[in-house]
């Protein structure tokens, strides 16, 4: 199965994003498979579950990667795909151990991705830091990748966008609402671009 | 020997960079960069590979070691010193003759043995010895049971580390019997093979610092012929804490939050020299050890199913005992 791995700072809303956009392909239950867990995926979680479990305004709530496969139709037939939730990245050194650890685990599983979905709050200020910067100059150029502004629905969110694409120069950027799943039709079409059939 | 700074280390390989994230020694954006440097260096499809120098690796292993500041300091001056050396030599200079036989001061488990592996190697790459392997004995293996059995066993074990290191641990236990014993026997032969065969090995004497203070006072013979001393001082407790991260990291397993206070706590009692193996490696890997002999009486008294991070996580009860 192909990896897709979605990545970005703390709290701009990727795990609802993974959740929500699970949901909008259609997945009922939502089995999530934590990294490196042999014993196969978690018992299937409802929606509503696996937001309680997954999303939280709190940064940094939970720090394991985990994924969930998604079909995706498309030209010539559906694309299976796990799609792989990330710890936030922080530009600095942690202070917390197992802060620092999760942030290694993301950047493995980031070096293995098959397509790579880098997530901006663009409702926030200087959306675009150090860390995205750094992310996207080490990966776009081998990985099909795609910049993901996600809170679209938050006021202030469509001059961010216009400075994000000045940033990202270069970079396709894909405006999203993870909470009001605008924007989910035309993601789903460039993931499913640039993924093989089944 | 001059003061040579020891030049900015890199990790040769993308699985080092993660650990050094994770230990805390890169940032997440400096880690994001070394990735991407080493990627650019392999090539697209490569693998992550460094194509650089051997030196270079044992170079970045002696940097990713806890703590050893001025140890690193010194390794890094004695091998500019032997490069040099060995540059002068080839450009026909007077070279300084090596005698870099070395005495090593300290506990154990502060990194004596690892430190004198990896001059080995480096020792090899620099061209200075020409396999550089690591041969490590104590009194039992150079000290024999009747008249010439000593010299014998002590010839044998020279033998065996030429080319390369012959570490002595605990060296002083050499002068233990006193004057009819037959240690003395080894440390003559040692002192004559260290003339027959100057530069075909490097010897280190390693142990307590003040055991081996007097040992080296008491043997005029041997002291003329050790210029280098490296000290290895006991471990802060925040460097232990390190190493014991970087143990249970190798073992699949970490520390819960409350684990790593209580831990750090352990950790701040035991220095200063009130335990009997304060500041040193081995206790936090006894501590380890203990704790993960806990973790699992824990979990198999536990009910439920257990999930991956349960049986990687070590938490604060697993520790009590060393409160
Ligand atoms: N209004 C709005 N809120 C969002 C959107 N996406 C996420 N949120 C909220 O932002 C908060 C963080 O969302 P998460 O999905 O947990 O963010 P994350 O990026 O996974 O966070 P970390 O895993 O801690 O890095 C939650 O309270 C979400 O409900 C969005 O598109 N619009
Ligand atoms: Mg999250």
């Amino acid at each position: 199965m192909r990896t897709a791995v979605v990545v970005g700072g703390v709290n701009v809303g990727k795990s609802l994003l993974v959740v929500n956009f699970a949901a909008y392909c259609g997945q009922r239950g939502l089995r999530f498979q934590p990294l490196g867990r042999a014993a196969g995926p978690l018992r299937p979680w409802s929606l509503g579950e696996a937001r309680r479990q997954l999303v939280s305004a709190a940064p940094h709530a939970i720090l394991t990667v985990q994924g969930v496969a998604v079909t995706l139709p498309g030209k010539g037939g559906p694309r299976t795909v796990r799609l792989w939730d990330t710890p936030g990245l922080v530009a600095g050194v942690a202070s917390e151990p197992s802060v620092r650890r999760a942030m290694a685990e993301a950047l493995g599983k980031l070096a293995e991705a098959d397509l790579i979905l880098h997530v901006v709050d663009v409702a926030r200020p200087n959306c675009w830091g150090e860390a995205d910067h750094a992310v996207a100059e080490w990966r776009a150029a081998h990985t099909p990748y795609a910049v993901v502004a996600n809170q679209m629905d938050r006021p202030g969110a469509r001059e961010g966008l216009k400075q994000l694409r000045r940033h990202a120069a270069g970079l396709p950027v894909l405006p999203v609402s993870a909470l009001t799943q605008q924007g989910f039709a035309s993601l789903r079409r460039a993931m499913a671009a640039s993924l093989p059939v089944d | 020997m001059g003061d040579l700074q020891p030049g900015p280390s890199t990790p040769a390989t993308s699985a080092e960079v993660l650990r050094w994230l994770s230990e805390g020694h890169v940032s997440t954006v400096e880690a994001v960069r070394q990735l991407r440097r080493l990627e650019r260096r392999a090539g697209p499809a490569g693998p992550a590979h460094d194509p650089e120098a051997p030196t270079e690796g044992a170079l970045v292993q002696l940097d990713a070691l806890v703590g050893l500041r001025d140890v690193k300091r010194q390794v890094r001056e004695i091998c500019a010193f032997v490069d040099i050396q060995q540059r002068r030599a080839a450009m026909q200079l007077v070279a300084e003759p090596h005698t870099l036989h070395m005495v090593f001061r300290g506990a154990p488990g502060t990194g004596k043995t690892t430190v004198a592996r990896l001059l080995g190697q480096l020792f090899r790459d620099l061209g200075a010895l020409p396999k550089g392997h690591l041969v490590e004995v104590e009194r039992a293996d150079l000290v024999g049971e009747y008249i010439g059995h000593t010299a014998q066993k002590t010839r044998e074990v020279v033998r065996r580390a030429l080319g390369g290191v012959l570490f002595i641990d605990e060296a002083y236990a050499l002068a233990r019997g006193g004057g009819k014993d037959f240690g003395k026997e080894a440390i003559d032969t040692l002192v004559k093979v260290m003339e027959d065969k100057k530069s075909e090995f490097l010897l280190i004497l390693a142990g307590y610092p003040r055991e081996m203070a007097g040992f080296m006072e008491a043997n005029p013979g041997l002291r003329s012929r050790f210029a280098i001393h490296v000290d290895f001082p006991e471990y802060r407790p925040d460097e232990l804490a390190a190493i014991a991260r970087l143990m249970l990291a190798e073992r699949q397993y970490r520390l819960a939050s409350d684990a790593e206070e209580q831990l750090a706590k352990a950790l701040d009692r035991r220095t200063g020299g009130w335990h009997e193996n304060a500041g040193n490696a081995r206790m936090v890997r006894n501590l380890m050890e203990r704790a993960i002999r806990r973790q699992a009486v824990r979990l198999v008294q536990h009910a439920g199913p257990l999930s991956r991070d349960d049986l990687m996580t070590l938490v604060a009860a697993d520790l009590d005992e060393v409160r």
